[in-house]
């Protein structure tokens, strides 16, 4: 008896301890943005732009754009509150964005960490890059549709089953905090009413040094990871013949045999389908040609790309953390840092084209 | 004078204080519907006493009558060996007069002083005739529902059963009702402590009425203050053979028509009678189903104000649209929406129970079109939760006892309360309470919840799924049966009839 009473009493009190947030009393972020103020007298040194969805009772949604500008980007959120009916909340928040200035001048890890610490906020929140204005970007209209759902959606997709390799919050501060990787995050920028994945971000630390073109990102992905998706590549065998190859599943292999003589050997695969010829018949003696030409194109622009990574000394392949996982005792990252740019990395490639249509 | 009146009436209706037979036909005399009459003989006479609404008055002027006045009656003896019926008692006990009279039996004197007596019993049967189940329909499977009348409802089980270990232990219960109660068990199957549980607990009820069996069952069950039947009620005689044949123990009782089922287990409140008819996979999605259903009913309302109040985060985006321009007008938090709305369903459950069943439907109708609909146009409720709550009590009514299916929308206040102040944490809570409650019910002292606990793996075969009937060849542990083997099962050779 005594205990229930107990039991009563202490439920009754500690109710008071939780705080509610009824769904309709709330503004919920879905996506946020930082970029630095205009040059012309702005107080403070980030600006913050919220977009806010709000649901009208006929189904219409508008999107609410609170603007701030602060010291810290923590006092941000209690000035987003001095201008908004409802207090303001995080739990929803899809996709943070931070514009190329900030990223490539101030840094953004100190604005990721916010994010971080928030306990309502997910780790899978998409980041990126946005190379137009900020404020330009989030105050478009996108339709009927709130805005951080839009380019969630957007940037979730293109990693699914696009080119773009997965990037997340999680994603991001493992990359940045382990040994032997750089975060990269996908580079969005404004068109006309759209937003378009213009490529990814190459950081070295938490600053943007480099970016990698989005018609280059098949052969980024097939040296990343593991990937199958609807993404295509377009072989030219001369002027008039050309051919899209769909790639159903692709594979890297690491041989780090010979590290200890500075070798690395990058293997990939695809496996591809035909999709598109513009030829005039696809004998096996083409088919094989397509194969080699993909081969060569990918080998070319791979190789390219990972002397490009070497001489910014980034490490977006996460070459680094692989060699760590193979190292018998520690790990030494300096000495690995200074390694790395000389070491001799080649990639080769093999292209298998499993189908080629289905009238032969 | 009130008092006068109050002692008088004491006086009258015990058969302790009267002292002899005349002056217990004396009191009895009160009774307008008490008929008494000498018939005068040349050389004998003798004096009739008998209730007019409980003697079969027919069968008493065709076949008793004319026995006792084709020859002059000497003794009283005479009686038993002329009349051709049999159970012709003869006493001189007051207390058993009273009792028999009572029942219908006709009272013989000699003479209008002689202090014993011939009862011969010529009772009226009136019994509503069997009719289909009403409660526990189904659509394949015998039709016949207990009715009122306990010597029926017996038949209905003998008939079923007809084997001599089916023991009919028999015992009157309420000091003024005197209801008749039988225990029905099979000898030498059902466990004799559970026998002997039901006996006890039957004879040391104290009450003055006992009207219908559901006021038995609680008195006799375990838990009196748990919200969950511990026994199961069924109006359907192939059931009580069934769970007879299993080893459980019925209670039968004179004026109602249900019968009382015990040991049961929590599994069993959700596996309809039904299920033993159609296939064993079938069977077991209906189960499945119905699981389901009930943790739905339960759950959802709760789970529906918890995430609203407290956890915005857990609504998926392609969601969240839906439900926040839902509540976009409404004044109330979910709490008091919810509320709201569960307690007009129960308003219309409760109103439709009390109605005659044909202004029922139309309160139903009214109900469930009317007020939903105008209190989503008012901005009272979010047409979300309207589609929740209706589902909710829909999903309810899914369990097979109908007393069940009451617990079950009752448990989801208490889930409400604790979602509003708690969110899912207080859900959390509370399921663990109910599951603690669970955990401690018996019924007839045997554990509630097995067997998930204690965990029976071979008790399995018939709960959450129901095995095929070949499986079902040992009763239940539970029952701690005194037969724990039902049959052996015979392996039949495939016959292989595909000539290729």
């Amino acid at each position: 008896m005594t205990r229930l009473f107990l039991f009563l009493v202490s439920m009754i009190l500690l109710t008071g301890c939780v705080q509610k947030s009824i769904l309709d009393d709330i503004q919920m972020v879905t996506i946020i943005g930082y970029d630095l103020p205009d040059a012309d007298g702005e107080m403070g040194q980030i600006k913050g732009i919220a977009v806010s969805p709000q649901y009208e009772a006929d189904g219409r949604i508008e999107n609410n754009v609170f603007v701030q500008t602060a010291e810290l980007s923590k006092e941000i959120r209690s000035q987003y509150n001095s201008e908004s009916p409802k207090p303001f909340v995080s739990g929803k928040l899809e996709v943070a964005l931070f514009s190329q200035d900030i990223a490539e001048t101030e840094g953004i890890i100190e604005l990721v960490d916010t994010l971080q610490r928030d306990p309502s906020i997910g780790s899978r929140v998409f980041l990126g890059i946005s190379s137009s204005d900020m404020e330009t970007l989030l105050k478009t209209n996108y339709g009927n549709v709130d805005t951080g759902t839009f380019i969630h959606d957007t940037l979730s997709h293109n990693s699914r089953h696009g080119m773009l390799p997965e990037t997340n919050l999680h994603d991001f501060l493992y990359n940045f905090y382990s040994e032997g990787n750089d975060p990269f995050l996908p580079l969005v920028a404004l068109d006309e009413d759209k937003v378009k994945i213009m490529g990814i971000a190459l950081f070295k630390g938490d600053k943007m040094v480099s970016s990698i073109d989005a018609k280059d990102l098949f052969t980024f992905k097939v040296l990343h990871q593991k990937f199958s998706s609807n993404d295509s590549f377009t072989v030219s065998l001369n002027d008039e013949e050309h051919a899209a190859i769909y790639n159903i599943a692709s594979k890297r292999d690491l041989n780090l045999k010979m590290i200890g003589s500075n070798k690395i050997v990058l293997h990939g695969k695809v496996l591809g389908v035909i999709k598109e010829y513009s030829g005039e018949k696809l004998t096996p003696a083409k088919l094989k040609e397509i194969e080699m030409t993909m081969e060569k194109e990918i080998e070319k622009k791979g190789s390219e790309m990972i002397e490009e990574f070497q001489s910014l000394n980034i490490d977006p392949l996460s070459l680094g953390n692989n060699v760590r996982s193979v190292t018998r005792g520690d790990f030494n990252k300096e000495d690995w840092n200074k390694r790395y740019p000389d070491m001799d990395i080649t990639f080769k490639m093999d292209v298998t084209i499993t189908e080629s249509g289905v009238i032969e | 004078m009130v008092k006068n009146m109050l002692r008088w009436l004491k006086k009258s209706r015990s058969p302790d204080k009267l002292k002899n037979l005349p002056e217990l036909i004396r009191n009895l005399k009160d009774s307008g519907d008490f008929l008494h009459h000498e018939s005068k003989q040349k050389d004998s006479s003798f004096f009739i006493y008998y209730f007019k609404t409980l003697v079969h008055e027919t069968e008493l002027n065709d076949h008793i009558l004319p026995y006792l006045v084709e020859k002059p009656l000497k003794t009283l003896q005479d009686i038993p060996e002329r009349v051709p019926i049999p159970g012709v008692i003869i006493s001189d006990d007051l207390k058993e007069i009273c009792e028999k009279v009572m029942r219908g039996y006709v009272i013989i004197r000699l003479n209008a002083n002689a202090k014993d007596c011939a009862l011969i019993p010529s009772q009226v049967k009136k019994a509503r005739a069997v009719t289909q189940p009403e409660v526990e329909f189904t659509v394949v499977g015998s039709k016949e529902a207990f009715v009122e009348s306990l010597d029926t409802n017996m038949h209905l089980v003998r008939k079923r059963l007809p084997v001599h270990e089916l023991k009919a232990y028999e015992l009157t219960v309420g000091k003024l009702t005197n209801t008749k109660v039988v225990v029905l068990y099979l000898d030498g199957i059902a466990n004799e402590e559970n026998v002997n549980t039901v006996k006890q607990r039957l004879e040391d009820i104290k009450v003055d009425q006992i009207v219908d069996s559901s006021v038995l069952m609680q008195l006799i069950t375990d838990n009196r203050n748990s919200p969950f039947p511990q026994l199961i009620d069924t109006e359907r005689p192939d059931r009580v053979t069934s769970v007879l044949c299993e080893g459980k123990v019925v209670v039968l009782s004179d004026g109602s028509p249900q019968a009382l089922i015990g040991p049961t287990t929590l599994v069993e409140f959700f596996s309809a009678f039904e299920d033993y008819f159609v296939n064993w996979i079938v069977a077991s999605s209906a189960r499945l189903i119905r699981i389901f259903a009930i943790l739905f009913s339960i759950l959802v309302t709760p789970v529906y104000v918890a995430t609203l109040t407290y956890h915005y985060e857990l609504i998926p985006k392609d969601l969240l649209g839906t439900l926040v321009s839902s509540r976009q007008r409404i004044p109330l938090p979910p709490i008091l929406e919810a509320i709201f709305l569960e307690l007009s369903i129960e308003l219309l459950r409760e109103a439709g129970a009390r109605l005659p069943t044909k202004v029922g439907q139309t309160i139903g109708i009214v109900g469930g079109i009317v007020i939903g609909t105008a209190s989503v146009e008012a901005g009272l409720t979010s047409n979300v939760l309207l589609i929740i709550v209706a589902l909710s009590a829909l999903a309810s009514f899914t369990t097979p006892v109908y007393r069940m299916s009451n617990t079950i929308r009752l448990t989801r206040f208490p889930f409400l309360l604790f979602a509003h102040l708690w969110g899912l944490l207080g859900v959390t809570v509370c399921f663990s309470f109910l599951i603690a409650h669970l955990l401690k019910l018996k019924s007839l002292g045997r554990p509630f919840l097995e067997p998930l606990y204690p965990l029976r793996v071979q008790d399995l075969k018939d709960a959450i799924i129901r095995f095929p009937l070949k499986f079902q060849n040992k009763r239940p542990i539970h029952l701690q049966s005194e037969d724990t083997v039902r049959f052996t099962p015979v392996t039949e050779k495939e016959k292989n009839d595909f000539h290729e």
